[in-house]
Formats: C-alpha cells, structure tokens, sequence
C-alpha cells in the first residue's frame, strides 16, 4: 500500500515538473532576450529609439520599424475587420446548421496556409497589383504589406469571433425576434452587442498575428529603415520590428545583434499585453454569462 | 436553398419572380467589382458584365412593361446607370493625385472604376429590394443580409483564387525527379527531396518535444488540480502567452540560447519548434481530457484503481483522438513556419541528410524563402511554384486531417 502511494505521488510530481517546465519557457525567453538587449540598452539609451538608422554609422534608431509596423497593423486591421466580422455574422446567423459545418473547418484549414505561402504569393501576386493600381515606381510598400496581411488574418478572426457569436445564448436572440424585431435588427441590436468582448478578443487576437508575423510582410514590406514622409504615407517602403529582425539578423555583428534582441523584446512586450488583454476580457465574457 | 439558408435570407431569392432579377444583378456587379478590385482590372470583362447585366435587366422591365402598361421610372433611371457604368473608365480621370507633398501615390483609373462598380451594385441591391418587400425593415434586413453574402463570397474567392493560382502554376514543376533529387544550381535545377526530408525530421523531432511536454501539462492541470485554482489560472496564462509570442522571437530564443550549445542543428530547430506548438497541443488535449465524463472516473475510483491507472486506463484511452488533433494541427504549423528556423536549424545550399542531431537541415519553407529571394535573379520561379505547392498541400493536409478528427469525436 504504502508503495503504491510512494509511486503514485512520484507520478503526480512528474506531472508538475513538466508543467513548471511548459510554463517556464516564456520567462526563459523574456530572460534570454533582455539578456542578449542589454549591451545595447545600456550602450545606446533612449537612443534605440530615434529616427535614425544607419548600421555603418552605428546609429541604431528602432523608431522607424516601430512606426512601420504600426502602419502595417492599421492597414491590415482596417481592411479585415469589417470583412471578417461580416463574414463571421453571416457564418454564424444566416447560415444553417448543414452550410455551417461546411465553411467553419473550410475557413479554420484556410487559417493554416503557411506565412510564407502568403509573402510568396504577395511577392508574385500584389505586389506588382499595388505598383499598377496606385501608379508607384515601387509595389514593395507598406500597404502591400497590410493588405498580404489582412488577406492572412482573415481566417483567424472570423472563426474566432465565429465561436464569440455562438456562445450568445438563444433566450437572447428569441426574446428579441418574439418582441416582433427581424432577424438583422437582432443581430445588430442583440447578437452583436452581447457577443462584443468576444469579437474583440477576435481583433485582438488577430492584431496579435499581424504585428507578430514576419515572413508574410518582410518580403513585400521594401525592407528599408527610414520613416515614410509624412509620417503616414503607406505608399511607401518601410520595415516592421519583424522584417527588420529577419533581414538583419544573417548579416549582423557587434552591437546590431543586441539592438535586434532589442527589437525582439519590444515585439514580445506588445505580444505580451495583447495577450494579457484579451485573457481579461475573456475572464469578463465567463463571467457575463456564467460559464 | 432551404438547406442552407436561414429563412430571412431564403425570402430574397426563394422563389424566381421577375422583381428579383434587379437584386441579382446588382449582387453580380458588385461581386465582380469586389473581385476586380484586387485582381487585375479588365476593361473587356467590365464593359461586357455591366452590358449584358443591363440587357438582361431591360429586357426583364420591358416584359413588366407589356404586362402592366405602366411607364416606368426604373427603366429610364437604370439606363442611365448604365450608360454611365460603361462609360466609366474613359470619364474618370486616368488617375486621381493628391496634392499633399510627400503623396506620391495616384489611384489609377483600374482602382476607381472597381470602386464605382462595387458601390453602385451596394447602392443598387438596397433600391432594388424596394420592389420586392414593402417594409422597409425588411429591406433594410435584405440589403444587409446581401452585403453579408458578399463578404463571405470575397473571402472565400480571394483565398480560393490564391490556392488556385498556387496549383495551377505548381502543377506543372512538381514530377517525381522534383520529388526525388538533390537540390542543384541554387534550386534552380534538380529537386527538393533533401527539403521534403529535412521538414519531416523537423516534424518528427517537434513532435517528440511538444507531445510529452504538452500531454503532461495538460494531464496535471486537468487531473490533478483545481480548475479554478489560481496555479491553473497562471499556467493557462503563460500558456496563452507562448501561444502568441511571434514565430521570430521563438527564433531568437533559439539563437540565443540553443544555438550556442548545439550549433545550427536539427535538434536546436526541433526544440524550437517544439515549444512554438507546445500551446497548440496543450489547449487541445485539455479540451479532450474535460470532455471525458466525470463517471468514467468515479467509477474507475470506485473500483479501487489509484489515480495514476485511472488516468492511464480510463481517461487517456477516450481522449486520444482529441490530443491525436492537438499533434496533428501542431505539426502542421511546425511544417510551415520559417522565420523561428532560419537562423537556428537550415541551410539553404550544402545540407544534404543530415547523419546526426547536430547536423544543418534543409526545410520547404526555408527552401521556398529562398527561391522567393532568388526570383529575378535566377530562373527559380518554377521551382518556386512547384515548392510552394508541396508545402501548402502537406500542411492543408495535417490540418484537414486534425480538424476531420476534432469534427468527428467533438459529436
């Protein structure tokens, strides 16, 4: 008796372990990554983050690829916000049940096409669309990047926000179309507004995926460090904090190693509290309707 | 149709009555704009839509006509639209600058006139829908209803017509010597075999890492704790985290920490890797442990079995398939990812088979970053065409398999 339970807590003390050890590897990349930052933290200051970049130089200014991937992330979010939550709205509502379970795992299979499928097809597709259509002498810009993007999120947000639609109850829904409002008033006025944390954690999630992504926006993006003048001339080439990490990596020595670890923690900071984010308003919607 | 559709939407086209005709076609000259929009604009396509569309619709008004002997606004109105849609691209400007400096892009002519198709087919399906209900909720309701469709339907025809592009263009470079031979020329010759192996190995060593890891954390937390307690709390939330932490920055972990100690290696790629989809795997068996009753345990208690062999002989058996899904949609990500192995695991040229742990891989993925840099330079882009099409084929596959398996058992 007294072994089995000897063998059974050394079992249940495996288990822990291995749990400490999944949990831990975040904090292991938070650590690594500040650790590999530090010389250029300490070397460069609030200089790391200035306008200037110029690895010749030794100016090492982080501004523009944070400003690119801002960019990159409005385009794309802006682009696919209001086509995926549609989507996700006639998915979820309109559909029946049979067509459902058709396009639900259509669209989740679509959601694991490869990144760098997209910054190929982007390479060979919308960039040469992006430089005929808007008359540029260059297709490799930001809002190609965006657009690649948008096209690459899409998947992610409706299925998510897909699965924040359904968990509206049905009384909710029935109270309202047996009040005499049509199916569409319903959804605008009811299915919507109490599923609305979920379709953020949606866009959240989806944002989280399009700052995060590299190979999709480093081949289309242009890849050159300097801010677009003006400043939000998305015509035009840039970097984001991804391409700019992915690019320079290869080649890079000396204190530029450090300044993209930097770059890397900045990354993973943004990640870092999107996530956090939308695991708080998840935490709300549970407790909304009592789940 | 009664199928597939929820009732409200049926009433739009449900029966085929003369006053649908205008919504339909409304619906198609948006839907071609929305199309035209992101693929090449065609003047030959635009002008013969719209002008077949308005035959149709003319022809439809005049039948009306000869029915009822009613002089009908509609007619002239849509003529005019008409005359307008097809006089379009020569009355635009040919591109649209603005005179802010810096600015340097135009819309061109392309953009406006795909632009102007798609809002006058919006504007046109709410008008139309005038005729057919004579609420105006329900127009209201039908329009959007419409605008919904169109937005699925262009989601779905853009990713389509990618996956399309893809294998029309890969078919053709894809042969067994394509499968079967070295890489050679830069990738502008020979194969990709070295990089279909590499990429399976890649698979396999992922899997041997996230598999434990994730079915054991996932086992402790379901079985072992209080779900609500505040241990699982924080371990869900490091969970979610490393869930959303960017492919790259996994990369760079790797390079700093792993690459030191095994070099540039197929171990250093398989443990990143790992840890990349180790989230995937855990959410996943999670789900298939809480999905086994609680009486299969109780009653596996009452028998006197410990917990251990209840875990091994009556929870894990049930909730196989589900952490099977969890494997599978996790490989399926470790197949395609590039940017955490770029600098940890592959070479691009010179890998060969790797002979140990220790050794460089090659990698479809990295393979088709390369031949993507390569284009332009070098005649690589059917062989580009060709790699892309067998990535996206093995990793559509793992995750049609994974989410079969899920649709399956989730029932």
């Amino acid at each position: 008796m007294t072994e089995k339970r000897v063998k059974e807590k050394a079992i249940k003390y495996v288990f822990l372990t291995i749990s400490i050890l999944s949990t831990s590897i975040i904090f292991f990349i938070f650590a690594f990554l500040i650790n590999e930052s530090l010389p250029a933290i300490q070397q460069l200051g609030l200089d790391l983050l200035s306008f200037e970049w110029n690895a010749h130089a030794g100016e090492f200014g982080l501004f523009p690829a944070l400003l690119g991937t801002i960019l990159v992330t409005i385009v794309a979010l802006i682009i696919s916000i209001p086509i995926g939550i549609g989507t996700s709205l006639f998915i979820s509502e309109i559909a029946s049940p049979i067509l459902r379970s058709y396009l639900k795992p259509l669209i989740e299979v679509l959601a694991g096409v490869p990144s760098i499928v997209y910054g190929f097809i982007g390479i060979v597709m919308f960039v040469p669309y992006t430089q005929s259509t808007f008359n540029l002498l260059s297709g490799y810009t930001i809002f190609t990047g965006g657009l690649v993007l948008a096209i690459m999120a899409l998947p992610i947000i409706i299925s998510i926000s897909d699965d924040a639609l359904q968990s509206v109850p049905d009384e909710l829904k029935n109270a309202s179309l047996a009040l005499g409002a049509t199916k569409w008033e319903t959804m605008r006025k009811v299915t919507l507004p109490a599923a609305i944390s979920g379709v953020s954690t949606a866009i959240i999630l989806g944002a989280g995926r399009i700052i995060g992504e590299t190979m999709a926006v480093m081949l289309v993006v242009g890849s050159v460090m300097k801010n677009p003048e003006p400043f939000f001339d998305i015509f035009e080439s840039g970097s984001t904090l991804t391409s700019l990490i992915a690019n320079n990596m290869g080649e890079a020595f000396g204190l530029q190693v450090n300044v993209l670890f930097a770059a890397g923690v900045i990354l993973l900071t943004m990640i870092t509290i999107l996530s956090l984010l939308s695991d708080w308003i998840q935490l709300k919607v549970e407790k909304k309707f009592g789940e | 149709m009664k199928k597939y559709f929820d009732e409200a939407f049926q009433e739009i086209f449900s029966e085929f009555r003369l006053n649908r005709i205008p919504v339909l076609i409304s619906f198609i000259i948006s839907f071609i704009g929305a199309i035209m929009i992101l693929t090449n604009f065609s003047q030959l396509i635009y002008l013969s839509a719209v002008f077949s569309l308005s035959i149709i619709f003319l022809i439809e008004k005049t039948i009306n006509y000869t029915n009822n002997k009613e002089i009908n606004l509609e007619i002239i109105v849509f003529s005019l639209i008409t005359l307008l849609l097809l006089t379009l691209p020569t009355i635009l400007p040919s591109e649209i600058s603005f005179p802010v400096e810096g600015l340097n892009f135009a819309l061109t002519n392309e953009f406006n006139s795909s632009l102007a198709l798609i809002i006058f087919g919006l504007i046109g399906i709410r008008f139309s829908l005038l005729n057919v209900f004579k609420e105006n909720k329900k127009v209201k309701q039908g329009s959007a209803f419409i605008y919904l469709f169109l937005a699925l339907l262009s989601v779905l025809s853009v990713l389509f017509l990618i996956m399309a592009f893809i294998f029309i263009n890969g078919i053709t470079s894809i042969s067994w010597e394509f499968l079967t031979q070295d890489i050679s020329n830069m990738g502008a010759d020979g194969g990709v075999f070295p990089a279909i192996i590499g990429t399976l190995l890649l698979g396999l060593g992922t899997a041997l890492v996230s598999i434990p890891l994730g079915v054991g954390t996932s086992i402790f937390l379901i079985e072992y704790t209080n779900s609500d307690s505040n241990l699982v709390r924080f371990i869900r939330t490091c969970v979610n985290v490393l869930y959303a932490t960017p492919s790259i920055v996994h990369g760079l972990f790797g390079l700093a920490l792993f690459v030191p100690l095994f070099g540039i290696s197929l171990l250093t790629g398989s443990l990143i890797l790992g840890f990349l989809t180790l989230p995937i795997v855990i959410r996943s068996s999670e789900e298939a442990l809480q999905s086994v009753p609680k009486e299969i345990r109780d009653a596996s208690f009452a028998m006197g079995a410990t917990r251990w062999q209840t875990i091994k002989n009556a929870v894990l058996p049930p909730a196989l398939p589900g952490i099977v899904t969890g494997a599978v949609l996790g490989l399926g990500r470790a197949f395609g990812e590039t940017a955490p192995i770029m600098f940890t695991a592959v070479y691009f040229t010179g890998a060969g088979l790797p002979q140990s742990l220790l050794d460089p891989v090659h990698a479809l993925s990295y393979h088709l970053l390369e031949l993507t840099r390569l284009i332009g330079y070098k005649p690589v882009s059917e062989k580009a065409w060709g790699t892309a099409l067998i990535l996206l084929t093995i990793v559509l596959t793992m995750n049609f398999i994974g989410i079969r398996i899920r649709e399956k058992y989730s029932s």
